[in-house]
């Protein structure tokens, strides 16, 4: 492996992954977007339809209720969180896209330092884990009806005990009178 | 102290925006050649299975013969990489099963992990390098765990209420039947 190699592969990671990568500069300017962010979203112009914008200050930060999630990511902090894009026609914003579905997505977003620690870059990759998500969440509201039932399963066992003592006590009866409890 | 990138070519310094993006990155990751061979990985890979001499592990360390992947079967699945696949495991990282020197005795040994595996082409556009990301998800990974585990509670649970609810309907026909057979013998 040779430098040049090693450097033409490390440029081949952010074009070639199979997840969206999103770099902006220090104001939060997007100055790179490789071709997986635009399958995702269905941006059409590669690379250009996804450059230019500044991902803090979008109308979308606000419209997504990720405010204060966008003012950690400025400040430095990594941040690695699962957001709900609703239906394009619900959602300001200023990247054109051509998405026609809601989507989930996984957002890992960190700092790139200089030496002396400034900030000069965000990274941004972005997952669409809409599926995954999906399966989870369904998996949490069978959880909720669990805990439902376990509330209710002392009760519904004392009224079980009810009945079969009621039903014991009148086939006791029916014996005492000389009769056979009927089947 | 900014986060180094470890590779077999030494790189220029300072690193190009895309080698400070993968030197920085929060997440563990390494590159390795067609054969397997480690050629390149990050500070966050270091710290995760704590290798102690890069130099030990570049050129030389292999994940198509890695005993973690190994005893778990993967080594066929990480090959399929080179066929253009794109492979997301969950791994249980031993680290007690290979030793790259650094991670103290206090320090956790095993953890779970979420690997993931994806090519990349070289300039002849055939697939020749492997990438692998890792993420340590031992939290998410138990709670799923526990999901999972309750999941199976609840289906075992929504027997026990069908059943349980058609001995009480079965009860109540019996308990009427009974009242009545007794409300004429007693002539009531």
């Amino acid at each position: 492996m040779t430098v040049t190699q090693a450097i033409h592969l490390i440029e081949q990671f952010a074009a070639q992954a199979p997840f969206a990568v999103w770099i902006m500069d220090s104001r939060g300017i997007s100055i790179f977007a490789n071709r997986k962010l635009h399958e995702i979203f269905a941006i059409p112009e590669h690379p250009s339809g996804a450059l230019g914008f500044n991902l803090f200050d979008d109308p979308a930060v606000e419209a997504l209720g990720i405010s204060e999630l966008s003012r950690k990511a400025r400040a430095g902090e990594p941040i690695d969180a699962v957001i709900e894009i609703p239906h394009p026609e619900e959602l300001k914003t200023s990247v054109v896209a051509g998405r026609t579905t809601p989507l989930t997505i996984r957002v890992t977003c960190y700092p790139l330092r200089s030496s002396a620690q400034k900030i000069e870059h965000y990274v941004m990759m972005i997952s669409d884990v809409t599926e995954t998500s999906h399966n989870r969440e369904a998996l949490k509201a069978q959880l909720r009806d669990l805990a439902i039932y376990n509330k209710s399963r002392e009760s519904r066992l004392a009224r079980l005990k009810e009945l079969q003592e009621d039903v014991a006590r009148i086939e006791r009866q029916l014996r005492e009178l000389g009769a056979e409890p009927a089947a | 102290m900014i986060p180094k990138l470890y590779t077999s070519a030494p790189l220029p310094e300072p690193l190009d925006l895309f080698g400070q993006m993968l030197a920085q990155a929060p997440f563990a990751l390494w590159m390795a050649d067609r054969e397997g061979r480690v050629f390149l990985f990050n500070e966050a890979m270091r710290n995760l299975v704590g290798i102690d001499d890069p130099d030990r592990i570049l050129g030389s360390y292999n994940i198509f013969k890695d005993p973690i992947a190994a005893s778990q079967g993967l080594i066929p699945y990480i090959k399929r990489v080179l066929d253009g696949q794109v492979i997301q495991t969950v791994v249980m990282m031993d680290l007690s099963q290979e030793d790259f020197g650094k991670k103290s005795e206090e320090e956790p040994k095993v953890f779970y992990v979420r690997c993931l595996y994806f090519p990349l082409k070289d300039g002849h556009g055939s697939f020749e390098y492997v990438v692998m990301m890792v993420e340590n998800i031992t939290e998410e990974y138990l709670e799923d765990i526990s999901l999972s585990r309750t999941a199976h509670e609840l289906e075992t649970a929504n027997k026990e209420i069908v059943e349980r609810e058609r001995t009480i309907t079965e009860l109540k026909r019996r308990q009427k039947a009974l009242r009545e057979q007794l409300s004429n013998l007693q002539g009531v």
